[in-house]
């Protein structure tokens, strides 16, 4: 155990929070806001800590702790960190921040909103600190059932549908993802969950070949991986703007961090064979993912199929099993995590003030709530890769690893992006610029208070995308090894 | 005489039955008297099986036999009875006249499953389970429900006796085969017969009449029926004590007859199969909430025999882990199940409807428990079941395990349905609040607490059940 167990704390920051939310009456949904906002600001700080304290040039897991569980069965307490899933808990921690904020207006069943949100951010850091595997799906599906509820209760749009559909959708992904786990536990032998060792454990080639789909494809379905991605715009759309935010931001990239974390490490003779397969995946994913966001009108819908098109992005970058590949690809994660939450909170914004997110309703808001719109814009530029924001680099690295091993896809994919260019444009064109609508209600712009959560948000889309190394120099040394572990 | 302190659990029983009996001879205040005989007589069972629980000791010419095992089975059996006894207190539901007799043959047939636990030879073993069950066939027409708690009650008489049947065939077969009735000598003995078709017969029937208190399919057409007719805390009962003794007693025959290698082993993989879909297929079409959980008890009974098919110790640790959880589980879901229906009807989903606003707690225990039940994070269902599969797995039943995965995405559908039902469709009947007495919620908490807890820490309470496991037969 390391001096302190900073990780440990960091989960325990929600865990206190849940406590203290569930034992304030529901009387008080000004206390229960102040408790989750400050749950997320000690987890921001907790994470920024982290941060300052990790060293990149060194090998290996950091702030690891390690206590046996469940001994006869070799389940541990193990938590660790490296360059792959510290940006992932940073993206975490912001998001959760941001979207509290977001949420400051809410008014209906306040304790129990904020109740479950925590609840899922204890799965989220879970996932993303944990060594172990009995533990990865363990947080994996605490952070995967409380969607139902907060789709189900707070939403909008066919909300019991899309939440149903989501949960039932991702329960099937774990459905996949518990008897591979439990056979890479068994097939290695050593009697342990820990996940560094079954990386270093033996198994034969068909046993590889095997199991690997099913981790990828239980671990692909919550990564929006076509064709069983349809839960995601729906559940998108239905939920409230701050899941949507989490949901989109984050939960999306528990799947592929799933891929990265378990399944290409334990069974890298699988990853190789099925890598032309899954590439394929991916390009089907970015392509159709834009053609599809094209026809929406639903700005919800819109970026719903964005982020399908984007998390193919992220696979592709798995797939290619390269260092680039890789780098973009955990890199993507975090910039595109950043970007959907921009996305959610902009259109949350609108639709709370104008109950419509159809363009063809909708008009010339740019000149009746212009920081609003501004915010909207800046994360669709993100989308369509526009250069100075973070996006660019982290798609720009993974097209280099795809040109290098998959150059067809790779051309593809790039042709593709002419597209994504085109809805991120129609969009814009649509909905905020030219005439504004009459029929649509006066509404005030963005306030000061409301606008913060949102800046931080590009703030960290600018910042990366003008000084990339910042989080580059964190991932880079961890790939390295990872991919060294790849045949 | 330190010896016998290890039959307090048993003493307490018998006293307490004693005590309910005379009980109702008086005539004013007799319910009054039995429940609380009922409840002092539960906390020293269960007091008293878990003071004793290092102990070990052999009795009555080695046919009862105490261990950790059989200790941890009784204070699971007298927790089931407590929660059986505190949802009856009222007695709604239940048939005026006999709202006393109610405890006096829950006590019985909490007797017949503490003396379950402890039974090492098939003779003793036989009548324990007998006595478990005949009370329960009075108990079920007790209640006021009169058409349904007849034909359940007739269900359940004829088929428990045609089970009986079985089962005492089958025992005669293993015992003319062996020429022994004691368990420890019929297992050095059946490897060496394990060829010989009429003691796999034997053993098949010995099976099946098992699995009909467990209410494993083909052998659950009871459950349903008896779930739905009986006063609540009978079928509270039913669904905990009795279930966590069949468990009990499986697990000492899985243990004892070395069934690993023989045809006995695929029927078995195929029944917790069957059992399992059926059991959560037919669920989803439920409306009334006990028959819905009588049908995942279906359900839940095949979890528990994958992970007995795999035929190791650590199948069997897990199968006690996860028969004390279920154990927890239900009582909570029951616990809701009959503040809803506090007027003794029995509970369908649209009374769910507006529970968060009703109470609260009782919406947050009827999610917990139903996540539970449904093998979702951090209850304890998710942990029982992850030790279930990994046994099974571990064997090499990959089929099975990914059979039992995919059943547990298709029975969250029902539990979410019921949770879609307490947390989110409003209540057009606008009823007002649901009281709870301090009781209750001391058992709510108590119990989504134990079965969160358990859930993320569930080392202590699982080296027990290794240990229980490894003494088995």
């Amino acid at each position: 155990v390391s001096h302190p167990p900073l990780l440990t704390l960091l989960l325990l920051c929600p865990v206190v929070g849940l406590a203290a939310i569930l034992l304030t009456p529901a009387r008080h949904p000004g206390a229960i806001k102040r408790i989750a906002a400050a749950t997320g600001l000690a987890a921001a700080a907790v994470v920024a800590v982290l941060w300052a304290k990790f060293d990149p040039a060194a090998p290996g897991y950091q702030f690891v702790e390690q206590l046996p569980w469940v001994g006869s069965l070799g389940i541990d307490w193990h938590n660790g960190v490296d360059g792959l899933n510290l940006p992932l808990l940073a993206l975490t921690a912001i998001v959760f921040l941001t979207g509290v904020l977001v949420m400051w207006g809410l008014e209906e069943r306040v304790k129990e909103y904020f109740a479950f949100m925590t609840l899922l951010v204890i799965g989220v850091f879970g996932v993303f600190m944990t060594l172990d595997l009995f533990f990865f799906v363990f947080y994996y599906e605490v952070a995967v059932l409380p969607m139902y509820l907060l789709i189900a209760v707070w939403g909008s749009t066919r909300k019991e549908y899309g939440a149903m559909k989501l949960t039932l959708y991702l329960l099937v992904g774990t459905a996949l993802v518990v008897p591979a786990a439990l056979a890479i536990y068994w097939g290695a032998g050593l009697g342990s969950f820990d996940l560094t060792r079954l990386a270093t454990a033996h198994y034969g080639r068909h046993f590889q070949l095997l199991v690997y789909p099913f981790l990828f494809v239980g671990f692909g379905i919550l990564a929006g991986m076509w064709p069983l991605h349809t839960w995601s715009p729906v559940g998108h759309v239905a939920a409230p703007t701050a899941v949507s935010m989490l949901h989109a931001g984050v939960l999306m990239k528990l799947g592929a961090y799933g891929i990265l974390r378990v399944a290409m490490p334990v069974l890298p003779a699988g990853a190789e064979y099925w890598a032309h397969a899954t590439a394929i995946l991916a390009t089907v994913n970015i392509v159709y993912g834009a053609f599809v966001a094209l026809a929406q009108t639903d700005l919800k819908f819109v970026i719903g199929y964005s982020s399908v098109s984007h998390m193919g992005i992220v696979l592709l970058g798995l797939s290619t099993l390269s260092e680039a590949g890789v780098n973009g690809a955990v890199f993507q994660m975090f910039s595109h995590g950043i970007m959907t939450a921009l996305f959610f909170a902009a259109v949350g914004y609108i639709y709370d003030r104008l109950h419509t997110r159809d363009v063809g309703q909708l008009g010339g808001l740019s000149r009746t709530m212009p920081v609003a719109s501004a915010f909207f814009i800046i994360a669709a530029l993100t989308g369509a890769g526009v250069p100075g924001f973070s996006s660019f680099w982290a798609e720009l690295l993974v097209f280099l690893g795809a040109l290098r091993t998959f150059p067809v896809l790779a051309i593809v994919v790039v042709a593709a992006l002419s597209i994504t260019l085109a809805y991120s444009i129609r969009v814009i064109v649509l909905a905020f610029f030219g005439e504004p609508r009459a029929a649509l209600p006066r509404a005030p712009d963005i306030g000061l208070f409301q606008s913060v959560p949102r800046a931080i948000l590009v703030g960290f889309l600018l910042l990366l995308g003008f000084v990339p190394h910042l989080i580059l120099d964190v991932i880079e040394p961890a790939t390295r090894v990872f991919v060294r572990g790849l045949p | 005489v330190s010896r016998y302190l290890a039959l307090l659990p048993e003493a307490a029983l018998a006293v307490t039955a004693m005590l309910v009996f005379a009980a109702l001879m008086t005539e004013r205040g007799r319910t009054r008297r039995a429940r609380r005989a009922a409840y002092v007589g539960g906390s020293l069972v269960l007091v008293g099986s878990l003071l004793t629980i290092g102990r070990s000791a052999e009795f009555f010419w080695a046919t009862y036999r105490v261990d950790t095992f059989s200790q941890l089975i009784k204070a699971a059996v007298a927790a089931g009875f407590l929660m059986g006894a505190f949802i009856a207190r009222e007695g709604k539901g239940q048939r005026e006249d006999v709202r006393g007799e109610v405890f006096f043959f829950l006590l019985a047939s909490a007797t017949g499953l503490v003396a379950l636990a402890s039974a090492v030879e098939l003779v003793s073993l036989y009548l324990a389970m007998e006595i478990a069950s005949f009370s329960l066939f009075v108990l079920v027409p007790m209640c006021d429900r009169c058409e349904l708690g007849r034909e359940a009650a007739l269900k359940f008489i004829v088929i428990g006796l045609a089970a009986s049947a079985v089962t005492l065939f089958g025992l005669s077969l293993i015992v003319g085969f062996t020429g022994t009735t004691r368990l420890d000598e019929i297992a050095a003995q059946l490897p060496g017969l394990a060829g010989e078709p009429a003691v796999q017969l034997g053993l098949a029937l010995f099976l099946a009449g098992l699995l009909f208190k467990l209410a494993v399919f083909p052998f659950h057409f009871w459950a349903p029926d008896v779930y739905q007719a009986a006063s609540h805390g009978v079928a509270a009962f039913v669904a905990t004590a009795s279930k966590v003794g069949a468990i009990a007693v499986l697990a000492r025959l899985v243990a004892a007859a070395a069934l690993s290698g023989t045809r006995l082993v695929l029927p078995l993989a195929i029944i917790a199969a069957v059992s399992m879909t059926l059991g959560n297929l037919v669920a989803i079409v439920q409306r009334d909430v006990k028959r819905m959980l009588a049908y995942s008890a279906v359900a839940q009974a095949g979890y528990v025999v994958v992970g007995l098919v795999a035929f190791t110790s650590q199948g069997l640790a897990a199968a006690i882990f996860y028969g004390l959880l279920y154990l927890l589980m239900n009582a909570a879901a029951f616990l809701v199940v009959a503040r809803v229906g506090a007027d003794g009807t029995n509970p369908t989903l649209d009374d769910l409807r507006g529970l968060h606003r009703r109470s609260p707690l009782l919406a947050l225990t009827l999610l917990v428990a139903l996540f539970a039940l449904a093998g979702v994070p951090p209850t304890a269902g998710f942990t029982g079941k992850w030790f279930l599969f990994s046994a099974a797995m571990g064997q090499g039943w990959w089929l099975l395990v990914l059979l039992a995965a995919v059943n547990s995405t298709v029975s969250v559908y029902y539990y979410l349905v019921a949770v879609k039902y307490a947390y989110l469709l409003p209540d057009e009947r606008q009823r007002g609040p649901l009281p709870l007495t301090i009781g209750d919620r001391a058992l709510c908490y108590a119990l989504t607490g134990a079965v969160v807890v358990l859930g993320v820490f569930p080392a202590a309470l699982y080296r027990f059940a290794e240990r229980a496991s490894q003494l088995l037969p």
